[in-house]
């Protein structure tokens, strides 16, 4: 389970790390840097990441907050590259496209911050219990 | 069923007389509590508010084409609210860690209104101006949460 939430933690941090990117190269394609298609390109190599979340989470056995949050981000990941592809039919919809990246940007910081404790926890949890099942004489050289 | 729940020989149902002594304990601590700490809470929530919004506005202007004016001229709508938290964390005499929070919040959004400017000297800073509002989003929502748990903090003991 230690190792599961610690694979599970790296993966939601560099999650984390691709979305701060995405809105990077947002303000690339908005300030005219560069054109728009990193943003794009990333926006679908990021809109699939959830799936490999959700797959880490089964060993990781976390609480229902936690499971809850991760289907929030899932979600709202999903329909995020949908917003941006309604501009033609509904524009007022698409505008929500930013706004929806702040609701990924937090999730993804609630489910990164709380998928590091539940690691820390199962390691305190583990050392814990070693120093339990550790005969005195180890304990104290 | 629970609200309107009796002891033996009570002529009322408990809940008034409970209802009134919670509202009466209510209102001690609220008082307790004082304006500053409430305004300020109501600030950070508002701020919050106001960043969504503004996000929202670059969005129009993105995907509606309403231009870029109505995002630019709400930044200085709700932009003196920044130091405004910060002018009353400190009469509020809120937590240390709650007070550097706005301090930093004031920072960023300063630092947030100059960064479009180097559009045509710095590029990519001016481009951080997106990962910047995130930081602002961040921070602005963490105000919010632990300002608001000073206060209910606060609201439990004054009720006690």
């Amino acid at each position: 389970m230690r190792a599961g939430r610690l694979a599970f933690a790296a993966a939601a941090w560099l999650f984390l790390g691709g979305v701060i990117a995405q809105v990077f190269l947002a303000g690339v394609g908005l300030f005219k840097v560069g054109g728009w298609d990193a943003h794009v390109n990333l926006g679908w190599l990021l809109g699939s990441a959830p799936l490999i979340l959700l797959l880490l989470a089964v060993p990781a056995r976390f609480d229902r907050r936690t499971n809850g949050l991760l289907v929030g981000l899932t979600i709202a990941t999903f329909v995020q590259p949908e917003l941006a592809a309604a501009r033609s039919e509904a524009p007022v919809l698409a505008a929500f496209h930013p706004v929806n990246a702040l609701l990924v940007f937090w999730l993804a910081w609630l489910v990164a911050r709380r998928a590091t404790e539940a690691a820390r926890g199962a390691a305190n949890h583990a050392s814990v219990a070693g120093e339990a099942a550790a005969p005195p004489s180890a304990a104290r050289p | 069923m629970a609200n309107t729940s009796r002891v033996a020989g009570d002529a009322e149902p408990m809940t008034v007389g409970r209802s009134m002594a919670d509202h009466r304990s209510m209102a001690r601590a609220v008082r307790a509590i004082g304006p500053a700490r409430l305004a300020f809470v109501a600030g950070a929530w508002l701020f919050v508010g106001c960043v969504v919004l503004q996000v929202f506005l670059v969005g129009l202007d993105v995907f509606v084409h309403v231009g870029p004016e109505i995002h630019r001229n709400f930044a200085y709508v709700y932009g003196w609210l920044a130091p405004l938290l910060v002018l009353i964390g400190d009469a509020a005499r809120m937590p240390s860690r709650v007070r550097t929070i706005s301090v930093v919040l004031l920072i960023l959004f300063a630092v947030q209104t100059v960064l479009p400017s180097l559009q045509s000297d710095y590029p990519l800073l001016a481009a951080a101006h997106t990962v910047n509002a995130l930081a602002i989003f961040a921070l602005a929502i963490t105000l919010a949460r632990q300002s608001t748990e000073v206060v209910q903090v606060e609201l439990a003991a004054g009720r006690q």
